[in-house]
């Protein structure tokens, strides 16, 4: 086992520790400093990731952990279950696509903890849930870990359900609040509908894929990433189908896409830190990191599953944004643009409909990815700065011009703005760009051009709505004239310094990020074709790498479809003000319909609880009447036996000497009388 | 049910040995046993005397009257009678004094089974140390007048019918397995018939006195049958009855088919004082496997002692033989036991039951101290 | 020479037993009720004893032993715990401790009155002879 390898472990045990003495030791003994065991974890975990991913720079195969390594002496047992032929372990993974996911989220969630100290602070001040909520995060950011880390199905599914865990906690952090433990509820099951998806496709990858039978010995760990990877062109289409469609299915749930998106706009009632935590690092990205990984096996399989995938990603984007369009609240425009960028990242994998595009669309998807993390970690917590200032109120309607009164947080909300609008060359332009790119590419290869032409265009338009509503966001908050909430109280001014630090990192990750990484140095794409996919397409020929050659007619498209989208905003709601009230009554039906999220939490309401609640009042009905009368009957018979029998309870001892003298006379009796025959 | 009544009768002409003084005990501890009307005790204390009188005659074996057997019916009256007197008393002093009688004769009956040891310390325990604490409990827990734990009883009639017919059960199980009083008739019978002579009065004195074997039973061509011959056979169906070894069982065999024509060919013999003496070796025979059934009847047969892997006896030699190995017997055929029976008894707890012995004495700690914890007022009740 | 033979000794311990058993039963009082506990015991340590004559072995007599044994624990605590009871209930009757019976049954009473006890013969005196004397109660003076 190599040095590199054995740090992998420790980058999950490290937050999990810190997770359980926070927990344990937090609430009695840490008290007001219950955040440093999560913010040394988390950072020390990011430390690590860096020898981790100049590990796998310097390796030409995937970092592995947890294997029975070939010097019989020296073993790993890392079992975990053994039963028949299902084998599974402890095995970890670290290749260019994990030592990403890595760094992204250790770094990000170590900057959102520390921003964290600042925004619990009315917590840490009554040491009400403080230690709970820093154990919550670590443990949160020990799933994700995990999750990204991990080699075989099973454990992917493990930790995945650990940050299904993990966000129900967080997202009802303020369980007292009605709304709050609503949410967390509704986030619990929805995305455990995708779930059941996802362990159906383990399960039918486990029973229904052929294996020849001498692969090295009895070879169980099919569920294992290699040798799923290296069975899966083998397969039957249809199986093959079958599993992914299961694992997108899993991974809609998990990164809240269309149909399943619906909990994470309601997820807003935790703590903002969590719903940055939630949005940039630690679960929505689980889904796209799920495809990402499964890469070879969507490639695998037929054509439509990935033109499926792209089409969920280009619907939802596009739906997310007309939501967005409307919305009054602060962090609920946040979310759907979460919504909206995550099926942007969803587009970009199902661009992959031909092997040479299968690089080119991963390295887009990622790369999206990690500047969305930044950017969006920055926007929440920017608007967490803003809530934190106005007493909890984040109805747009009601502040203007904040940036006489919060300049940092205005500043950083403007960076993380600009790189959502993809205005260049801010980070979020280069990767938007590396999406539309490769969406247009697939446009022209072989399988379903006019699909993703079509899927192409809805990009480049929610890329201009996109900009729209960021600013409009942005000039409602903070242009206009100075109006403050009277909930803000005296603390309607700028953030402390411990809450603005992360935000003052993160705005240079979301300017700069985006182009040093590659656009300048074509480094990260260079990273994930030689480490991932050099390793994760075992015994195919490679597909081919792009020449990632700059599509200046594209870039120029997209970028008049942002600066156009930020033009309108500020036409309308700095130039104009009175223009909205009039476009409004102009459109009300459209209006509406995006104002109410287009009713799809009605439709499904109607469609789906209605029908289950009518139900449910049949069942009752007939539980109570039918079931129970017969439970009842079976109660009361032997009632009235104990009724004839209760007198013989007189609490006598004699009489009960009596009962035992009479029967033991019976049964020797009837024992002498066998006897005598 | 008429089936029911001739089972019944049937099972009354078996044992009317035992339903009689039952049936007379039964009554005198129902109409002596204490309630605010009370019976006649007149008629409760002959229904007692009845009952003693019939159990002795009828549910113990009658034998020759020795110092033994003398001392055994006195002791056991005595019991037996404090017995009733204790359970049918009012006053719980008289109660206790009845029960020191049941001790005291009791130990008598110990004395008599050579457990001279036990009688001592049954004497010391129970007389002299539980029964007088019991006084004076009974000192102190005195009430004035009449009083319903002493002048009532609780379903007099279900308790001593129960408690009689377990009582009936028991003898009849004791009867079935343990009674040999029929064997000793015949055995008695075999050794008058060999002081005779001549083969034709030794085969008279067979049939002399009460009748052994059912004449009835015989049939048509059977009916000049010597009396040896249907001695034999009885015998033998009287073994038949007998839970013992496998030796017994073996001769049970022998006695049906071989010994009868053996007897004819001796009772017939030309040579008369050669006959004679044969039919005497033969009876001797009878006498010695009939004495050996008797003394193993009921016996049970435990896993067999392995003297190779030396399993099957849990005790020491010095707890005297194990249950499964044979019984060491005196020159008079009575089972041996130690004549130091302190000695023997103090070798063999202190060996065998030395586990026992100490959890008896942690036992008897742990009941001093719970009396002491029970009993105490506290300072706040005092 | 023949001693009684093994099975009167049973016949004696079976009816000791079943008339301790009977006794146990009908009395009701707790102390008459623990005499006749003690009397099975000694119904059984008479049947050990014998089955250990019979047998010529010892372990009948060591089993006694420890009936002997139990016996008087049995009667160390019973006793403690009748002066406890007494104590309560001032009366070492056992059916006034009927309290553990079903909710709602009602307790069991005696119905039947005990008759009432004669009233004692005055214990015979003498009669006074002479009168009684008048003169006031003398004080002491000193």
């Amino acid at each position: 086992m190599s040095k590199t390898s054995a740090l992998l472990p420790v980058i999950v045990a490290l937050p999990f520790l810190a997770s359980v003495f926070t927990a344990f030791f937090g609430p009695r003994l840490l008290r007001r400093h219950s955040h440093w065991p999560c913010i040394l974890a988390t950072a020390t975990a990011c430390v690590l990731s860096c020898f981790v991913l100049a590990g796998v720079v310097r390796s030409e195969q995937p970092i592995l952990a947890g294997y029975e390594e070939p010097p019989p002496s020296v073993r790993y047992d890392f079992t975990w279950m053994k039963a028949g032929s299902v084998d599974i372990g402890y095995t970890l993974r670290a290749d260019g696509l994990t030592a990403i996911m890595l760094l992204t989220v250790t770094f990000v969630a170590t900057w959102i903890a520390v921003f964290s100290i600042g925004y619990m602070s009315h917590e840490r001040e009554h040491n009400a849930g403080y230690a709970r909520f820093f154990a919550e995060m670590s443990l949160f950011i020990c799933s994700m870990l995990g999750l990204v880390l991990a080699d075989n199905f099973i454990l992917v599914y493990a930790f995945w359900e650990g940050v299904g865990l993990c966000s129900y906690l967080l997202v009802g952090f303020w369980f007292a609040k009605p709304a709050a433990a609503a949410a967390a509820r509704k986030a619990l099951l929805v995305t455990r509908l995708g779930d059941v998806g996802f362990i159906l496709g383990i399960l039918v990858l486990w029973m229904g894929f052929d294996r020849p039978a001498p692969l090295g010995g009895p070879d169980p760990s099919v569920l294992n990433f290699d040798v799923a990877f290296r069975l899966a062109p083998a397969q039957d289409p249809a199986i093959l189908a079958l599993v992914c469609l299961l694992f997108l299915c899993g991974a809609v749930g998990k990164s809240a896409q269309f149909p399943l998106y619906v909990w994470l706009p309601d997820a807003m009632e935790g703590p903002t830190p969590v719903s940055a935590l939630i949005h940039a690092a630690t679960m929505v990205t689980a889904g796209v990191y799920l495809i990402a990984r499964s890469m070879p096996l969507f490639h695998a399989a037929p054509p439509y599953v990935l033109m499926i995938v792209a089409s969920i990603g280009a619907f939802t984007a596009m739906l997310a944004a007309l939501i967005a369009l409307t919305q009054p609240d602060l962090k609920r425009v946040l979310a759907y643009s979460t919504i909206s960028q995550i099926g942007y990242m969803f587009l970009a994998l199902g661009s992959a409909s031909s092997g040479t595009l299968v690089a080119a669309a991963v390295v887009a998807g990622i790369f999206h990815l990690v500047t969305h993390a930044f950017f969006k970690a920055l926007l929440f917590l920017s608007a967490g700065s803003v809530m934190h200032a106005m007493g909890n109120v984040i109805d747009m309607r009601r502040f203007s011009g904040l940036r006489y009164a919060m300049p940092t947080t205005h500043w950083t909300f403007l960076c993380g703005a600009g790189a959502l609008a993809a205005l260049p060359p801010l980070s979020g332009f280069w990767s938007k760009d590396e999406i539309l790119g490769v969406t247009l590419k697939a446009g022209a290869a072989e399988h379903y051009p006019g699909v993703y032409v079509v899927l192409f265009l809805m990009g480049l338009l929610t890329a201009g709505l996109t900009a729209f509503y960021t600013f409009r966001a942005y000039f409602k908050t903070f242009w206009g004239e100075l109006r403050i909430p009277p909930e803000a109280g005296d603390h309607a001014h700028e953030s402390p310094e411990v809450m603005l630090v992360p935000l003052r990192v993160l705005a240079v990750g979301a300017v700069a990020l985006g182009f040093v990484i590659q656009p300048l140095t074509g480094w990260f794409s260079g990273l994930l074709e030689h480490h991932w996919a050099n390793v994760s397409f075992p015994g195919q020929p490679l597909p081919h790498v792009v020449e990632h050659g700059h599509n200046w007619v594209l870039m120029f498209i997209s970028s008049m479809f942002g600066v156009g989208g930020v033009f309108v905003a500020w036409f309308m709601y700095v130039c104009q003000p009175g223009l909205p009230e009039r476009v409004v009554r102009g459109m009300q039906g459209l209006y509406q319909m995006s104002l109410n999220k287009f009713h799809v939490d009605e439709i499904y309401y109607a469609l789906f609880a209605k029908p289950l609640s009518m139900m449910a009042s049949v069942f009752k009905v007939f539980d109570q009447y039918v079931v129970d009368s017969v439970v009842d009957l079976v109660g009361s018979v032997p009632r009235m036996i104990g009724m004839l029998l209760r007198p013989i309870q007189n609490g006598l001892v004699q009489f009960y000497a009596l009962a035992m003298m009479l029967g033991l006379t019976v049964f020797l009796g009837a024992l002498v009388i066998r006897m005598a025959r | 049910m008429f089936n029911l009544i001739e089972a019944l009768a049937a099972f009354l002409r078996q044992n009317w040995r035992i339903v009689l003084p039952l049936l007379a005990g039964m009554a005198a501890i129902y109409l002596l046993l204490p309630r605010p009307r009370r019976y006649s005790a007149l008629l409760g204390s002959v229904a007692g005397a009845a009952a003693l009188i019939l159990a002795g005659l009828l549910l113990v074996r009658t034998g020759s009257v020795t110092v033994d057997t003398v001392l055994f019916y006195a002791f056991s009256g005595i019991a037996v009678l404090a017995g009733g007197l204790l359970i049918t008393q009012r006053n719980p002093a008289y109660a206790a004094l009845s029960f020191a009688l049941v001790v005291l004769s009791s130990c008598g009956l110990f004395l008599l089974q050579a457990a001279p040891f036990l009688m001592a310390a049954t004497i010391i325990i129970y007389a002299g140390a539980i029964l007088v604490t019991f006084l004076f409990v009974l000192m102190l827990a005195q009430t004035e007048g009449p009083d319903d734990a002493n002048d009532r009883s609780r379903e007099p009639l279900l308790a001593t019918v129960s408690g009689f017919v377990l009582l009936g059960i028991l003898l009849l199980v004791l009867n079935m397995t343990y009674d040999t009083s029929r064997i000793d008739k015949f055995l008695v019978r075999a050794r008058l018939a060999s002081q005779k002579d001549a083969p034709e009065e030794i085969d008279r004195a067979l049939a002399n006195g009460e009748r052994l074997w059912d004449d009835s039973a015989d049939e048509g061509p059977e009916e000049d049958r010597s009396n040896g011959e249907r001695f034999l056979i009885a015998f033998s169906k009287e073994l038949s009855r007998v839970r013992g070894i496998e030796e017994t069982a073996r001769f049970r065999d022998e006695l049906r088919n071989d010994l009868p024509n053996r007897w004819v060919e001796d009772r017939y013999s030309a040579d008369a004082n050669e006959g004679a003496r044969r039919l005497k070796r033969l009876l001797a025979r009878v006498e010695e496997q009939g004495q050996r059934a008797a003394q193993t009847h009921g016996d049970l047969a435990p896993a067999p002692y392995n003297p190779v892997t030396k399993t099957g006896v849990p005790l020491s030699d010095f707890s005297g033989p194990a249950a499964n190995t044979p019984v060491r017997r005196d020159a008079a055929g009575n089972a041996a036991l130690p004549a130091e029976n302190v000695a023997a008894l103090g070798r063999s707890l202190f060996t065998d039951y030395l586990l026992a012995v100490e959890l008896a004495g942690t036992l008897l700690l742990v009941a001093t101290i719970g009396a002491v914890a029970i009993a105490y007022r506290g300072e706040r009740n005092a | 020479m023949n001693p009684p033979p093994l099975h009167n000794f049973l016949v004696v311990g079976a009816i000791l037993f079943t008339l301790g058993t009977i006794g146990f039963l009908t009395r009701r009082n707790l102390i008459i009720m623990f005499l006749c506990a003690e009397m099975m015991l000694q119904g059984v340590a008479v049947n050990l004893v014998a089955f250990a004559r019979h047998r010529g072995n010892l372990q009948g007599q060591s089993f006694t032993l420890f009936i002997i044994t139990v016996a008087a624990c049995e009667a160390g605590i019973a006793l403690a715990l009748f002066l406890t009871l007494f104590r309560n209930r001032h009366s070492l009757d056992i059916s006034l401790w009927q309290d553990l019976r079903e909710p709602d049954q009602e307790p069991n009473v005696d119905e039947e009155p005990l008759p009432t006890p004669e009233p004692q013969k005055p214990l015979p005196q003498l009669t006074p002879a002479g009168h009684e004397p008048t003169q006031r109660q003398e004080t002491s003076h000193v």
